[in-house]
């Protein structure tokens, strides 16, 4: 995927690599040009010092993580599985393997007393067979 | 109306009783030519020994050729009074809403695009019917391998997205993998088994038709006491000559054998593991399994558990049946010869790991005697093998006093003259143990007249020609299949574990090295048994060439027969036809679109660990679905910075399986990994895949 589409900040502002770095990444999570060129411009102002690309790829990560209301680094999972999936990342886990939804509704304490009948049946056969 | 099947289990007595009563019938008349062919008739410890293995192993054979006589005939009666299906008719009227209902697949380190196929086209089939809402589909993975996790994953996503359906399409992979396929399953009636009356298993090969699905839920409403009903899967897809050859087999003489065993086990009946329906809270109160005491092969967990589980079942007092008549139900069988004996290296071990439970308390008759007739499946070759060796040593005893004595020691008043041997009773015997051998084959291409079938077979001519075919191909394979179960029966019973390999379902064909190294040692034996039989008496030969030949063949028949080119060539002539091949049901023309090629172009290269962690989509999906770490202990998180200085070093390639699932399993990890993978130098950057190729992710927003 390039960036040529992306009207570029100016090379003062933002060196052509990690520019060009921070784009391709965007654009590999699905990103419009419009939305790239508006994150980069925000990752920039975050970056104290020079621009260089891990300076950038953090800043944009921050970027991504306050805009997407995730905990820290995992900004760009909760944008794509939105944008991409029409879903939260906790719906999405959820919607994978409900039993999130079912253990945070029934605490596992509770599971721990009162063991499943599956169980119970198990311990039987295993005492049965000594 | 009374349900004639509610007082099925007299009926089942007298058929079992006149089944087994011919069997062994047949099988006294055979033994009885065969002491009479024998030096002694019987007498003296080798000749005892060898009219006591013949009888056994006739008995075998004998009750396999009744039971398909029993399908065949069955397969003509127009009533279906006795079948578990018979009540599908009224059925088809029924409106009442379905129950919920699971449709599970247990896999690891499966073929993702084939597994995935397979789901797809049953959960498209199954949205045909309208009756989508009461199933949910739930992927349970025990993938050891990190590639195929992210594969995985990535499938269940893509599948979610292009059915618009997140709802009722579950993925979860187990970390603690323990008891194998049963701890999954087990693992599925902890977590979600409340939630569902009913749990439909399939293999990672299995697919099926949306209406069979529908009808098997309305059956075991109508029947209540029903626990597990099994269907009777085709086997199809396949396109090595082997594999057509067995997909034949399946659908002229499966048929057969599956109706009969339907006949005389009624509600006493097998679940194979897979394409069966199963009534939850019964199974999860009654079916679970514990380990068999002991380390050795026979011990441990219980490797063949759908036996004991339908046995389980039946003790509990429910009911399992074959719904043999049951269209839509398919599955894939292995694609060379040397794959299906490494399956059955499995089997074989789980088969005769039910020698332990056959005095378990409670289990009925029937199920005991389904055990011995698992175990028989492979501890018969092990007889036959025996009953080969000894025969060679009465041969090599006989030509050592092959000089009649006329005249004994004491005195006599007349000659001892030798009796002659009879030909037409070994020509009888021959002839009935060719009856019992080949009968099947002829009853199932008879039984393709009904309904007109033998034109999707193509036609009288060219089935008939495949029947014959196949026959001499099953000869050939016989004895390659009886040394090998002979041998994986010695191993288990000396405590030798079979391994737990993934099946290898891919045709990739098998090479002839590999052949050789299998099947070299058993055609080198076949060799030094001949010359030392034509060193012994050369007559004795012909009677041992059909064992012999196919051994000596055993290398270049494999081979070649687990080629495509063979299997293209049949099919171009006509020969070994199935209706899946000429006029295949809708799920698996849906199957075939969403296993092809294109479709797996559009879906993209299957990603992995590498991708997981440098693909930003990836990453994403493969973060969300990942459960936060709450509390780590500090040895832990210094064990996991650890690996990943070791993998930014190194790259994707310098860890090991188990340290890649381990990262892959630490949020903080695949998080941290990506942002250091996408923040260094290009050099490395390209070390992950992160240049040209990428992005593999979602289209642009």
């Amino acid at each position: 995927m390039k960036a040529s589409r992306v009207q570029r900040p100016s090379r003062e502002r933002c060196p052509e690599a990690a520019f060009v770095r921070a784009d391709t990444y965007l654009a590999a999570l699905g990103i419009r040009a419009a939305a790239r060129s508006r994150l980069i411009q925000r990752a920039r102002a975050r970056v104290q010092g020079p621009v260089t690309v891990p300076a950038l790829i953090e800043a944009l990560h921050e970027v991504l993580a306050d805009e997407n209301g995730a905990t820290p680094g995992s900004g760009h999972a909760s944008l794509w599985t939105r944008l991409h999936l029409g879903r939260e990342p906790d719906a999405l886990r959820v919607s994978a393997h409900p039993l999130v939804l079912r253990v945070s509704m029934a605490p596992r304490r509770q599971g721990s007393r009162a063991p499943s009948r599956l169980l119970r049946a198990l311990r039987v056969v295993r005492s049965r067979e000594g | 109306m009374a349900d004639p099947l509610q007082h099925w289990p007299w009926t089942a007595y007298r058929r079992r009783f006149m089944l087994f009563g011919l069997a062994m019938t047949q099988s006294g008349i055979a033994t009885r030519y065969f002491v009479e062919l024998l030096p002694q008739h019987g007498a003296g410890p080798v000749e005892f020994a060898l009219v006591g293995l013949f009888a056994v192993l006739f008995f075998w054979i004998s009750l396999g050729f009744w039971t398909a006589v029993a399908g065949f005939v069955v397969g003509w009666m127009p009533s279906r009074r006795y079948s578990v299906c018979g009540v599908l008719d009224t059925l088809r009227r029924d409106t009442a809403p379905l129950p919920r209902t699971a449709i599970v697949m247990p896999i690891c380190n499966e073929d993702v695009a084939r597994v995935f196929a397979g789901l797809r086209a049953t959960y498209r089939s199954l949205r045909e019917t309208g009756q989508l809402g009461a199933f949910e589909f739930f992927v349970l993975s025990d993938s050891s391998d990190p590639d195929t996790w992210i594969a995985e994953e990535k499938a269940w996503a893509d599948w979610c997205r292009d059915e618009d359906d997140f709802e009722r399409i579950h993925y979860r992979i187990r970390r603690t993998r323990i008891k194998r396929k049963t701890g999954n399953i087990a693992d599925f009636c902890r977590r979600w088994g409340a939630g569902f009356r009913y749990m439909v298993v399939l293999d990672a090969d299995s697919v099926m038709a949306g209406e069979t699905l529908v009808a098997m839920v309305r059956i075991m409403e109508q029947r209540r006491q029903i626990g597990i009903l099994q269907t009777a899967p085709r086997i199809v897809n396949r396109k090595s000559l082997y594999a057509r050859i067995q997909q034949f087999a399946n659908h002229v003489y499966g048929n057969l054998f599956a109706a009969g065993l339907s006949y005389w086990q009624m509600g006493d009946g097998y679940y194979w593991g897979h394409n069966a329906i199963i009534r939850l809270a019964p199974f999860m109160r009654h079916c679970a399994l514990g380990r068999l005491p002991g380390r050795t092969a026979m011990g441990g967990e219980i490797l063949s558990h759908d036996f004991v589980e339908a046995a389980y079942m039946r003790r509990a007092g429910w009911e399992v049946w074959l719904a043999h008549d049951l269209p839509g139900s398919y599955e894939e069988p292995p694609p060379t010869l040397l794959d299906e004996l490494k399956r059955d290296r499995r089997w074989s071990q789980g088969n005769l790991q039910h020698l332990r439970l056959l005095s378990e308390g409670g289990l009925k008759l029937t199920h005991r005697v389904m055990f011995l007739y698992g175990i028989m499946a492979y501890g018969s070759s092990l007889l036959w093998l025996v009953l080969l060796v000894l025969g060679t040593v009465l041969a090599a005893v006989q030509h050592g006093t092959a000089d009649p004595q006329y005249f004994p020691d004491h005195f006599v008043l007349f000659p001892n003259w030798p009796e002659s041997w009879k030909p037409e009773w070994a020509l009888g015997l021959v002839g009935t143990t060719a009856v019992v051998l080949f009968g099947p084959k002829l009853l199932g291409l008879l039984s393709l007249a009904r309904g007109g079938a033998v034109a999707d077979y193509g036609g009288w001519s060219r089935a008939s020609l495949s029947v014959l075919l196949e026959a001499l191909f099953s000869a050939l394979l016989a004895p390659v299949r009886m040394l090998f179960h002979a041998r994986y029966v010695i191993l288990t019973l000396v405590g030798r574990e079979a391994g737990w390999g993934t099946q290898r379902r891919a045709e990739a064909g098998t090479g002839w090295r590999e052949a050789l190294w299998h099947h070299g040692p058993g055609s080198l034996l076949a060799l030094a048994w001949s010359a030392a039989v034509y060193s012994i008496d050369p007559a004795f030969l012909p009677w041992i060439a059909p064992i012999v030949v196919a051994l000596i063949l055993a290398v270049p028949v494999s081979v070649v027969s687990s080629r495509i080119g063979p299997g293209a060539a049949a099919r171009r002539l006509g020969l070994f036809l199935i209706p899946a091949e000429t006029a295949p049901d809708p799920v698996l023309r849906r199957l075939q679109e969403a296993a092809s090629p294109a479709a797996g172009m559009r879906r993209g290269a299957a990603p992995g660990f590498a991708q997981a962690l440098a693909d930003p989509a990836l990453n994403a999906l493969h973060l969300s679905l990942l459960r936060p770490h709450t509390r780590r202990p500090e040895a832990t998180r210094a064990a996991l910075a650890e690996l990943r200085a070791r993998v930014l070093a190194g790259g994707p390639g310098c860890l090991s399986v188990a340290e890649r699932m381990r990262l892959l399993r630490d949020p903080e990890s695949v998080q941290r990994l990506h942002q250091e993978i996408w923040s260094a130098d290009e050099a490395r950057l390209a070390a992950w895949g992160v240049g040209s190729s990428l992005p593999v992710g979602g289209q642009t927003r």
